[in-house]
């Protein structure tokens, strides 16, 4: 909502500065800002250009003398293209200050030339746009007069108001000065209105009827006959212009400027074309067609409320007028339409078609049923004011359904313990006067009368924000101590996303976060799950909720090597959902965490980090168990998306998946490097983490005994049964097996492997002896030998 | 071959071995095993000890014990003379070549940011809640006092998946479910992803993160509001920095504010950032507003309490100085190496 500072002046004496009047704005809870329009220079004065020549020292820049008629020529550099000697030129005078004092102008040396002053650009003085080149000037005034004195500067300051839904009643410059004269001593601003009805009875009957009064508890109307339309005013033209209103006619230009005055929109009829002269307020039947005045056909619902003629629709209520009854330049007789409609009915109405206009968004945050007749004379004497004719005697006032203001009880006590403020009744009192609130005393409480244009305020707690913001927010002080039971506590299951986050980002992994909205080829790639779709998605590639953490995380990996990021590692923590009929949100959330390896780090002169599926391997086992997760194996499996699965399991649960992706998938996402992938399920996670233990052992102060085996073994024999075998068949004293060496070569045969085995035994009861362990090595190779048929090299 | 001729034999190995060798201590290691290992070489001769006649075994007993003796003690020479063991000096090396490489990774600068604010709540006791991304049009505004054809929602563009569920435009949801599920006194932060139906641009994106605060007790007041939340923008900007409040509008607090911290880049002289104000907006805050008790069974009578929220991306964009908030969601390994 844009404010003219002038506008508010024919109700307020305003003379702080702008910067002030802003300030106090946003203090009440209007958020505002402003702009200075017209003149923003001083000392800017018509000058003459006597000679204009090269500059030594620099090829764009001319130097000038300059006559501003005080006797004295003067030098000025000058860098328009468009200089030239002869010619007429606003120039800044030393001294001279621009742009509300952005720029000041000083005595200046410019490559080695003296310049006393500057010529100005259109630009430079916000006349207009143009910094092509210095203004030039087509006047006869005298040289040095100051350039304000033959150019015409509307000075004005326009704010612009950021208003909250709730307050509808500063949708106008009336409501602005209501709330600028709170705490300021002023009185309350009302417009007086020079209104004089005509003797001309009323020859020419018309009716209203309403169908429904909760859709339309009050409806007046004036008739007004023999205007002439034609063009605004200047003033009109000059008002409506400095709040960003265009000029349309008299008669339009009027209904604007009441409706920018008071905030009470009206509509005007060519009361000619309004069949039968009646007004019918009803709904719309579904399907009904109705041009509204932008020239569209719209089609309306049931809940669409109408203003018909005896015969068709003529306006959309609230919204838009209809293009069968627009004012033209042949009207002649105007019928003003001033009414109430209910909020809720033009806010359903306007949503539903996509329409939004200055009385919708009016009536919308709901409007002042007693503002109805004021706004209607205010606007009947304008349009005589500047369109001629006569205001036909009387008006029609139907008020079906009477709206009484609201009455609210408010006790000082309640207000002072919610505020934690103490507040005397004089306070009390002043502030409700300052806000129109009429009250009557009552032992403990004020019996308040709320005034019919604050609809905001309909409960005790909404006039202890009121005392607040009157007080004003910043003079409340703030309590430095903090009170609290302390029965307030629940566990965090997401405390080991912490852990994860901060284990990974020592690993060098970079945490993504990626857009959650997704189109439908990534929610078919990775997941059988139904995505949940979006009924009113920005775009098409956005029409989906995530199901799987994986292509937000290719995409940033397709982002990456498109900037030649040859190696890097990403994770991602989110939540990805799936339809699911089970939940009263007909979808399921889950959370996941997404690690991604791409490319080769660097290479460095000592070492090369070698990336494959062991390297993975060997990083989630260490992830999990750096969380406090054990017992981490993997198992070859089949996963949509990948090309090569291993599914990840702590002890006998699933938690996730490893491997590497479709190829075909991969070129989709116009990767060119398969990166490799994981992804476990965090729900699992938590379970597994909030149970955690850690089993304590004391360290064993006897000597171990490292025994290495070397096996031959068939190919298909997989290192994991041998590890499992020796870790049972080992007894009690094995305490730790690592599998040093995989060879394969000729010596070893085509389908065999070579595994090498330490293997360190040691015993809580005493030093081993070489026979103890010697039994446990020979147990531990026969039952190898046995079960997967190896051979000792 | 005798006794003697195999010594010798073992000797003379051991010396050509010795002499192969590059001065490693693994390759001595490997040496030490060969011959004097369980199973090695000196071992074996031991072994044969019983095969010999009683006359000649002390002497081949001495003449063992000497080998052994010999080398062990030659070995010991290598390993103290080999590199490992010496005090090498840097200058023997270029030691201006660059370490090895440990890459570092990074957490998410919206990751870092949640988490400071969490630890900041933390120590005045407020605990953690969470609630759902896609949840009812009841939880996301009825609960919250903002009935359907109600202009308070314009104030959010909302995305539909049908006609009664939505994805949450602001983790206030969280209050309600919360509240529903736990008695007074409540004192939560609640953080989490939410989504607005708006064009992506350099300043807005389809979705963003919040942190929701609640705290209902018994006579909390308003100037327990500014207390708390002017401590913990200090906390979070700086001891230095001044907060202000001014009225405004959220349909399920009352009263309802806007906190501004003073500009942390011109310390409130007025720059571009805050626009020439001197304030910066940082959270919208205020009163639980007696309705929302309604919905949850809580007594408006004997309970009151605040509710606050704030954007974590513009909390990120001001504090690392971000202009373009879409840089958050491009994974850019160039931009979150620098967290």
């Amino acid at each position: 909502m844009k404010v003219s500072l002038n506008w508010l002046k024919d109700y307020l004496e305003i003379t702080e500065s702008p910067d002030d009047v802003s300030d106090r704005l946003t203090a009440l809870g209007l958020e505002a800002s402003y702009v200075s329009t017209g003149k923003t220079f001083t000392d800017v004065v018509l000058g003459y250009v006597i000679n204009c020549g090269p500059h030594e020292n620099a090829d764009k820049l001319s130097v000038c003398k300059i006559d501003i008629g005080d006797g004295n020529h003067y030098t000025i550099v000058c860098g328009a293209p468009n200089v030239k000697a002869d010619i007429y030129v606003p120039i800044a005078k030393v001294g001279a200050s621009l742009q509300n004092g952005s720029f000041k102008i000083k005595q200046a040396k410019l490559r080695g030339v003296e310049s006393s002053g500057m010529i100005c650009s259109g630009k430079e003085l916000e006349i207009n746009d143009d910094h092509s080149g210095i203004m030039i000037l087509d006047t006869d005034a005298k040289l040095g007069t100051p350039i304000e004195d033959f150019l015409e500067f509307n000075d004005d300051v326009i704010f612009e108001l950021d208003l909250t839904p709730n307050r509808g009643d500063c949708l106008s410059h009336l409501g602005v000065a209501r709330e600028l004269a709170i705490n300021n001593n002023l009185s309350i601003p009302n417009r007086k209105i020079d209104f004089n009805e005509s003797k001309v009875t009323n020859d020419s009957d018309y009716k209203i009827s309403i169908k429904d009064s909760e859709a339309c508890p009050r409806y007046c109307a004036r008739l007004i006959k023999g205007v002439k339309v034609a063009a605004s005013p200047d003033w009109l033209v000059q008002r409506l212009k400095s709040i960003g209103q265009a000029s349309i006619n008299n008669i339009v230009d009027a209904a604007n400027y009441v409706l920018m005055d008071t905030g009470h929109p009206m509509h005007t009829f060519d009361f000619d074309k309004v069949s039968n002269h009646e007004i019918n307020v009803r709904y719309a039947k579904n399907g009904e067609k109705f041009k509204t005045l932008d020239d569209k056909e719209r089609e309306l619902k049931d809940f669409h409320l109408l203003i018909c003629d005896s015969e068709k629709p003529i306006a959309l209520a609230g919204i838009m007028g209809g293009a069968n009854s627009e004012i033209t330049s042949d009207t002649t007789d105007i019928l003003i339409e001033s009414a109430y409609f209910s909020p809720t009915v033009v806010r359903k109405g306007a949503k539903s078609l996509d329409l939004s206009t200055e009385a919708s968004r009016r009536f919308e945050r709901d409007t002042d049923i007693n503002g109805l007749i004021p706004a209607l004379n205010q606007l009947s004497a304008l349009i005589v004011e500047i369109a001629g004719g006569e205001i036909v005697e009387g008006f029609i006032d139907e008020y079906p359904l009477k709206k009484e203001p609201f009455k609210i009880d408010f006790s000082l006590k309640n207000c002072e313990s919610l505020l934690g403020l103490s507040i005397s009744n004089e306070q009390i009192e002043e502030i409700f006067s300052s806000l129109q609130i009429t009250f009557e005393k009552d032992t403990n409480l004020y019996k308040c009368t709320i005034p019919t244009f604050r609809n905001d305020l309909e409960r005790e707690v909404d006039l202890f924000e009121e005392v607040a913001r009157v007080i004003g927010y910043d003079n409340i002080p703030p309590a430095h101590n903090f009170s609290g039971s302390y029965s307030s506590f629940v566990q965090d299951d997401q405390k080991l996303d912490s852990l994860l986050r901060s284990h990974l980002s020592s690993n060098s992994f970079h945490e993504h976060f990626s857009n959650s909205l997704q189109s439908q080829k990534d929610v078919e790639k990775f997941s059988k799950a139904e995505a949940v779709i979006i009924k009113n998605p920005l775009s098409q590639d956005m029409e989906f909720v995530r199901n799987s953490i994986i292509p937000g995380l290719l995409k940033a990996a397709d982002y990456n090597a498109k900037r030649q990021e040859k190696g890097f590692k990403l994770f991602e923590i989110g939540a990805v959902h799936n339809q699911s009929k089970k939940s009263d949100t007909g979808s399921k959330e889950k959370f996941q965490l997404g690690l991604l390896w791409y490319g080769k780090e660097q290479s460095h002169w000592r070492t090369y980090e070698q990336r494959d599926i062991f390297s993975c391997k060997g990083e989630i086992s260490n992830l999990l168990v750096s969380v406090g997760i054990d017992s981490i194996s993997f198992k070859l499996g089949d996963q949509l998306g990948y090309a090569n699965a291993m599914k990840v399991y702590s002890g006998k649960t699933q938690i996730g998946t490893l491997g590497s992706l479709d190829l075909a998938i991969i070129k989709e996402y116009g990767l060119k490097i398969s990166p490799l992938f994981c992804e476990i399920s965090l729900q699992t996670l938590r379970e597994i983490w909030i149970n955690r233990k850690i089993n304590y052992r004391a360290p064993i102060s006897y000597p171990s005994v490292v025994r290495d085996i070397a096996l031959q073994v068939d190919n298909k024999v997989s290192a994991e049964s041998l590890l499992k075998t020796i870790r049972v068949e080992g007894g009690t004293n094995l305490v730790d097996i690592k599998l040093f060496d995989v060879y394969q070569s000729d010596e070893v045969g085509d389908n065999n492997k070579s595994l090498a085995f330490s293997l360190r035994f040691q015993s809580e009861s005493g030093t081993l002896t070489d026979s103890e362990v010697d039994d446990d090595v020979e147990k531990v190779l026969n039952s190898l030998k046995e079960t997967h048929g190896t051979t000792q090299r | 071959m005798s006794i003697t001729d195999q010594i010798q034999k073992v000797r003379s190995e051991f010396s050509s071995d010795l002499e192969k060798l590059s001065s490693d201590n693994s390759v001595l290691d490997k040496i030490r095993i060969k011959y004097l290992g369980r199973k090695g070489l000196v071992s074996a001769l031991f072994v044969h000890m019983g095969t010999v006649s009683n006359e000649e075994r002390p002497k081949m007993g001495q003449a063992l014990n000497a080998l052994k003796k010999d080398i062990e003690s030659e070995i010991d020479a290598a390993i103290s003379s080999s590199s490992d063991s010496k005090n090498q000096k840097l200058l023997d090396v270029d030691y201006t070549l660059p370490g090895d490489p440990i890459n570092r990774g990074s957490i998410h600068p919206l990751t870092l940011v949640m988490e400071e604010i969490k630890s900041i709540f933390n120590r005045l006791g407020f605990s953690i809640a969470y609630g759902p991304e896609i949840d009812s049009d009841f939880y996301n505004f009825e609960a919250l006092n903002i009935p359907k054809h109600h202009p308070a929602r314009d104030m959010q563009d909302t995305f539909y998946i049908t006609d009664n569920i939505l994805l949450r435009t602001h983790t206030s949801d969280t209050q309600i479910h919360f509240m529903e599920n736990n008695n007074p006194p409540v004192r939560i932060i609640a953080p989490g992803r939410v989504y607005r139906n708006e064009d992506v641009s350099v300043r807005s994106y389809c979705l963003f993160h919040q942190i929701e605060g609640l705290y209902v007790d018994k006579k909390v007041t308003f100037a327990e509001l500014k207390g708390t939340l002017d401590y913990f923008a200090r906390e979070l900007f700086g001891q230095n920095v001044k907060t202000r409040f001014r009225p405004s509008y959220f349909p399920f607090t009352e009263p309802s504010a806007e906190m501004d911290v003073s500009c942390i880049f011109c310390k409130g002289g007025g720059c571009g950032i805050c626009k020439k104000t001197g304030w910066l907006e940082i959270l919208g805050c205020g009163m639980v507003d007696p309705e929302v008790y309604k919905s949850v069974d809580y007594d408006p009578q004997k309970w009151s309490g605040f509710a606050f929220g704030m954007g974590i991306e513009r909390m990120a964009m001001l504090k690392y100085g971000v202009q373009d908030i879409r840089l958050f969601y491009s994974g850019d390994v160039r931009f979150l190496r620098q967290f």
